[in-house]
């Protein structure tokens, strides 16, 4: 297996997974993806198909729900193999979404990954946290520092 | 005695899931508990895992060293996605002396120090464990409303992965029910998709198979018979209650299950009204679990 990846799944080891596929038969996606098959993905990484494994698209798929890792009899965690190999496809800037980008500039600004929303309810009426009577949510005080730190580890200039 | 408690709100809660912060806030001023809120914070990293690592670290430890620097024992994160974040990353930063040592530069600039001290409490064990289920059947038990049943979603991020100390058997977890009873309904504690996914993580990359896992999660709850669903993660509340109608539509089959937050439910059995505790903002069907708590 590729050092690179194994720096990066850390506490756990792949080579040892010897193909019962107890984490495909209980995972929720394998249930409607064919090609999602964690006990393949780790034989996949195993054999040396990393090149293969990070050009294809399931790797998103998964939910990273930790199901195939929790039951898994060898303590090998598809799940962390599936994030690593998501890390990796960003560090070759193979693939990374859009979304993030956007949420990491957000958080050099105000803190959060998400910006604060007007909620409309059953009955249409749109509320928002001041007609809803909760605190005003304000961003860290030294955020000029933690906005530099956030941009810098996620790897994004302004 | 007074109860304090530091809660971290994180950013999903704050920023749109509304009802889950007045319902926890309405909840917790009834019970006599005083909320501390942690000063400073943002978000604790987790979308970032699998995409930038150190970021989520960095982030994750952030939220621990201002609950160290603003003295508190522990903190109870109210998002499931910020419970897992902070205790993954402390797992992870105790193993890696390199990366404690990394984080911290980068916390000194602000002033900060992680030491890992700070215990990270989930939702339901501070109800459980902390507030503890004694207290909680004394202050709102009430046994008429035993013949209403009502199942759980615990959400992953609550409970695996396991081999990071949780508040519960990740494989069996009991806790949830125990204070679903303790308000005097029955809690079915079994159905088949029960520590399944609920299919919010794909919402941002694939959202159709989002939905049928979603789909498939709440129609193996209506199997189990429960009149309502509870949950206390607001991922899986957006799915299972909001996002309902939507999967229903992409499976072409109705199924009509009520979803609540715990403590949307629990502010009810204390007696506070609809509005209160947000219920105008749940989109599924509660209408008919509502009218028979009145009865």
């Amino acid at each position: 297996m590729s050092a690179i990846l194994k720096e990066i799944i850390g506490l756990q080891d792949p080579d040892v997974c010897y193909q019962c596929r107890r984490c495909t038969s209980g995972c929720p996606i394998a249930y409607l993806v064919k090609d999602f098959r964690p006990h393949r993905i780790v034989a996949m990484v195993n054999l040396g198909f990393i090149e293969e494994v990070l050009r294809a698209d399931f790797i998103w798929d998964c939910t990273r729900c930790y199901k195939c890792t929790e039951y898994c009899p060898q303590r090998v965690a598809p799940s962390d193999i599936v994030l690593s190999l998501q890390a990796l496809c960003v560090e070759r800037g193979i693939r990374f979404p859009d979304e993030y980008r956007n949420m990491i500039l957000r958080i050099s600004r105000t803190g959060f990954s998400f910006e604060e929303m007007e909620v409309a309810d059953r009955e249409m009426e749109i509320y928002d946290r001041k007609s809803l009577g909760l605190p005003p949510l304000t961003p860290p005080s030294k955020i000029d520092i933690v906005g530099k730190i956030v941009l810098s580890l996620g790897g994004i200039k302004e | 005695m007074s109860r304090k408690l530091a809660v971290y709100w994180g950013c999903f809660t704050s920023t749109k899931q509304y009802a889950l912060e007045l319902s926890t806030r309405r909840v917790l001023e009834s019970l006599g508990v005083d909320i501390m809120e942690l000063k400073d914070s943002s978000c604790c990293g987790y979308p970032y895992r699998g995409v930038r690592p150190k970021l989520w670290t960095f982030l994750a430890a952030r939220i621990m060293a201002l609950a160290e620097d603003q003295g508190y024992d522990y903190i109870v994160p109210v998002c499931n996605g910020c419970y897992n974040s902070l205790i993954k990353a402390k797992h992870y930063i105790s193993e890696n002396k390199k990366l404690l040592d990394e984080i911290n530069g980068y916390l000194r600039e602000e002033g900060l120090v992680y030491r890992g001290k700070t215990r990270v409490v989930h939702v339901i064990e501070y109800f459980h464990d902390y507030y503890d289920l004694k207290s909680l059947k004394e202050e709102v038990f009430n046994s008429e409303r035993r013949k209403l049943k009502i199942t759980t979603q615990y959400g992953c991020d609550a409970i695996r992965p396991g081999e990071i100390p949780r508040f519960d058997n990740p494989r069996n977890p009991q806790k949830f029910e125990n204070i679903i009873e303790a308000l005097g309904f029955t809690a079915i504690r079994d159905y088949s998709r029960r520590l399944d996914c609920c299919g919010a993580p794909l919402m941002a990359v694939n959202p159709e198979l989002g939905l049928k896992v979603n789909w498939l999660k709440l129609r193996s709850a209506k199997m189990s018979g429960a009149e309502l669903l509870v949950t206390t993660c607001q991922y899986c509340f957006e799915m299972m209650d909001s996002r309902q109608e939507s999967s229903e539509s992409i499976m072409g089959e109705e199924l009509g299950v009520p979803v609540m937050y715990y403590q949307q439910l629990l502010g009810l059995c204390l007696g506070l009204s609809e509005k209160e505790v947000g219920l105008n903002f749940n989109m599924s069907p509660i209408e008919f679990f509502l009218e028979e708590l009145k009865r």
